[in-house]
């Protein structure tokens, strides 16, 4: 380790000489954990536009090619932005190559590399969570630990490895996941069927509710957007989740509420094709169908249409923001506090789907 | 009035916890230039963030015989120009079906509008939620405000929806007639429902200096005349009257930046932390600065003030020609293009502490700034020569273009020698957030659209302002000088007069 400090001061030496001055910059450590040593490239290339917004310490956690041996190698990088005053702002990137055994050496080097006094951001690129023995020490001296449940080797055990953390108040590190926060223009365009105030009153009388999504499905044909969905409308609207794709009780009402998740397998993974809410009638108005569905051959819009009665109220064209990747990360990692709406919707999504017991 | 209706539940947690109800916006002056410029580019990008409700509908009113048709596509072509996003057929298709035109010449008047908005409510379930939006010249405000009351439309409806209206910039020529056109607007509607825009409220940077003020616990207790040497506002413009020169012989730049934007930048800045974020507990404490600002005395005018001209000169490469020679412009006037003022809020956070504020047209370059220099260190502890002493610390807010801050503080070099040098930790928007900030105007839609009145002047501030105005002029103008205003050639920082003003107090301009 103190090799690596020798180096990353030769760097800095080295980038500033004659008249080319650098400001190296620092605004958090970022640990991105990678499962194969081919996810290295894509990795770096995470870091380095990251680092145009957010500058890190990035330490990117890859195993080696081959697999002999027992080992953690160490590489010092640099990723550099030129400014329009023609300084440039630089990061610096630690790449630690682990070969068998060497994995058990990661947590304590990544800890002893982390840049004092600034906040740990985790990127969990790794096919498991709680099965994988990174998982623990990593979560643990993390601010933020951001997994994927999209690219996860099984959802339902990455959800229940989120919701222990997110669930016991010892944790300090506040647990994000991209395929949570892809959900946002979807949640907030369903949401949005709901701001009329004369519309309100029939979020209190919903019976049905269907969401196809694209998968991995687990048995019972939901998918981890499924859940999610399901699990906010739930925690939200204060239903009381039964099983998944069984019926679920509001809490105020004792009203049983039916919830189907479907694997609509022409959506790409964790895409989203359609969210249906069926509501009884209400006082002075009839039973309403509040559909959200993604328009054939558009990936961005949706036509979102109200049903009254049997008669068509409104439809719409929305569009949905399509962010990639490296935005939703910004977005999430830029969000400091604990997201409450997010630990109530996981928490309802994990209880469904009875993966906690 | 019927009860509230609760939130709704869905929308916790999300970026977008505020949603605009289902709504008409009746756009007077619609075929304006501000219309097809800022309004409609404002309201796509407000659609393609999907912060537009559902069901809305947009009417443009204008004296111009037009079709529905025609009007939409006179607004397409606006957004293709003037969005600072690209048109997307489809989303366009969505907004444009919601677009319809009125006459006010061939219609059936105020009456006959009231209909169309019945109409729209029932085709496009606009709920009866109605924005109007003055995009006018100010001599129309009087009678549409009139016509809107005098055909209902100014009255909540029945079942709790609303009614609000939407007035530009500016909002009178002096304390009077400001005081007139309030009064009628009030007669007409509550205050609760006026939103009288300055766009520079709207910018993200503007917003952000109760952020920066009141969300850090580092800057407030330095925030004072313990240990603030002096503020510089600067809204300095590149362009000249552009064709306005009738307007702006009129106006002239006290009346065009300093009373609105000037002013707004001055009480944001010098302001009191307010007791909560309710919109009239943050307006209150702005009307509290601008009731402090210290009136320029007749007799210190020349001291406190400077305005000139600009003359011919180059800008940007160009030659351009002087204020007197621009269309519309007396060859004898003695309308200010260039403002420096020297002003004190007399109260316990800024007694003694100068503001110097300038603004003017065809200056060196298009920059909006505050700066806030601190005073020097008690004692100087690293020698150094006289020329060679570090700058006091400063925090620059740059408003547009660029926005961000700046904070310059002195630094060794790196070497056996206490040698001192200013360096400066900078902060920018448009590359902190990965994304860039909206325009202002589609803040300013949408806040009206919630029925939030922050960001919009309320009605004792403007007359506050004028209240100071008013008196400049008339120092300006009480003496019985004619002669001309100094001049500054185009494409320079103003004339030399308004160096002195500072150079007297032993202090200079920033170099922006």
């Amino acid at each position: 380790v103190a090799e690596v400090d020798r180096r990353l001061a030769e760097l800095w030496r080295e980038a500033s000489t004659g008249d080319r001055a650098v400001v190296r910059a620092c605004m958090m450590n970022l640990v991105v954990c990678c499962e194969q040593a081919r996810d290295l490239a894509k990795a770096t290339l995470m870091v380095g536009r990251l680092s145009d917004t957010l500058p890190a310490r990035a330490l990117v956690v890859v195993p080696a090619e081959g697999s002999a041996g027992n080992d953690l190698e160490v590489y010092v990088s640099t990723h550099c932005h030129p400014r329009p005053d023609g300084k440039q702002v630089c990061s610096e990137q630690v790449t630690l190559r682990i070969r068998g055994e060497g994995l058990g050496l990661v947590p304590p080097t990544v800890l002893r590399l982390l840049e004092a006094d600034c906040p740990v951001h985790t990127c969990w690129r790794r096919a498991r969570l709680a099965l994988d023995p990174l998982f623990e020490p990593l979560v643990g001296l993390s601010d933020r630990f951001i997994a994927d449940n999209h690219a996860t080797a099984d959802p339902r055990a990455s959800l229940a490895a989120l919701h222990g953390i997110v669930s016991d108040p010892a944790r300090r590190a506040r647990v994000g996941d991209l395929a949570w926060i892809r959900l946002e223009s979807w949640r907030d365009v369903v949401a949005s069927l709901f701001d009329a105030p004369a519309s309100r009153p029939w979020l209190g009388r919903i019976r049905r509710v269907e969401v196809a999504a694209g998968g991995p499905a687990w048995d019972s044909g939901a998918t981890v957007s499924g859940a999610y969905l399901a699990g906010w409308l739930a925690a939200q609207l204060g239903w009381h989740p039964l099983a998944l794709g069984d019926t679920w009780t509001d809490g105020t009402t004792g009203r049983e509420i039916r919830i189907e998740l479907r694997d609509d397998l022409a959506a790409g993974t964790g895409e989203v094709a359609k969210v249906l809410l069926e509501a009884d009638a209400v006082t002075g108005g009839p039973a309403a169908a509040f559909e959200v569905r993604r328009l054939p051959e558009e990936l961005d819009l949706v036509r979102v249409s109200c049903v009254l009665g049997g008669s068509a109220q409104s439809s719409y064209v929305r569009k949905l923001s399509r962010l990639d990747d490296l935005s939703l990360l910004v977005g999430s990692m830029q969000r400091r506090e604990r997201d409450a709406v997010y630990a109530a919707a996981l928490g309802a999504a994990v209880k469904a789907a009875g993966i906690s017991r | 009035m019927p009860a509230e209706a609760p939130a709704n539940p869905l929308r916790a947690g999300l970026r977008r916890e505020r949603a605009a109800e289902p709504s008409s916006l009746v756009i007077f002056g619609a075929s304006g230039d501000l219309t097809r410029r800022k309004l409609v580019p404002a309201l796509y990008n407000l659609h393609l963030d999907r912060l537009l409700p559902g069901s809305f509908a947009v009417v443009g009113v204008a004296r111009t015989p037009l079709s529905d048709e025609a009007f939409a596509e006179s607004l397409r072509q606006g957004i293709v120009a003037h969005s600072r996003r690209a048109l997307e057929p489809e989303l366009w298709i969505e907004l444009g079906r919601r677009i319809s035109y009125v006459s006010s010449r061939d219609g059936d008047g105020y009456p006959g509008l009231a209909e169309h908005l019945e109409r729209l409510d029932r085709d496009h379930g606009t709920g009866g939620n109605r924005l109007f939006y003055l995009a006018t010249p100010p001599s129309a405000f009087v009678p549409i405000v009139r016509g809107l009351g005098g055909a209902g439309l100014n009255r909540p409806g029945p079942g709790g929806q609303w009614s609000r209206l939407i007035l530009e910039k500016p909002i009178g020529t002096d304390l009077a007639s400001a005081r007139e056109l309030n009064c009628v607007v009030n007669s007409v509607f509550d205050e609760s429902r006026v939103f009288r825009i300055d766009h520079y409220l709207g910018k993200e940077t503007v917003q952000n200096l109760l952020v920066f003020r009141f969300g850090n616990a580092i800057f407030e207790p330095l925030w004072n005349q313990k240990y603030v040497d002096h503020v510089q506002i600067t809204v300095a413009e590149s362009i000249g009257v552009e064709g306005r020169g009738r307007y702006y012989e009129e106006a002239g730049t006290t009346r065009d930046v300093v009373q609105n934007h000037m002013f707004q930048l001055l009480t944001l800045i010098g302001m009191e932390p307010p007791a909560s974020l309710d919109p009239d507990a943050i307006r209150d404490e702005k009307v509290k600065v601008l009731a402090c600002l210290r009136p320029v005395a007749p007799e210190r005018v020349d001291e406190d003030t400077v305005r000139a001209q600009y003359a011919s000169g180059v800008v940007d490469g160009l030659r351009v020609i002087g204020y007197r020679e621009e269309p519309g412009v007396s060859p004898d006037s003695r309308t200010e293009t260039y403002v420096a003022l020297r002003v004190f809020i007399d109260n316990w956070r800024w007694a003694g502490v100068p503001f110097y504020l300038r603004a003017g047209k065809r200056l060196a370059k298009r920059v909006t700034e505050l700066a806030m220099q601190f005073r020097d260190v008690p004692h100087r502890l690293f020698r150094q020569e006289l020329a060679d002493r570090p700058e006091p610390n400063m925090l620059a807010i740059r408003i547009q273009p660029d926005e961000g801050t700046a904070l310059r503080f002195a630094s060794k070099v790196p070497g056996p020698n206490p040698w001192i040098q200013p360096v400066t930790m900078e902060f920018r928007y448009g590359t902190s957030f990965g994304q860039p900030p909206p325009e202002a105007y589609e803040r300013l839609l949408i806040d009206a659209l919630v029925g939030d009145s922050t960001l919009f002047i309320r009605r004792d501030e403007v007359e506050a302002s004028w209240e100071y105005v008013d008196r400049l002029q008339e120092a300006w103008h009480g003496g019985a000088s004619q002669a001309p205003l100094p001049e500054y050639a185009a494409g320079t920082w103003g004339p030399a007069q308004a160096d002195r003003l500072l150079g007297r107090d032993g202090r200079a301009w920033r170099r922006l």
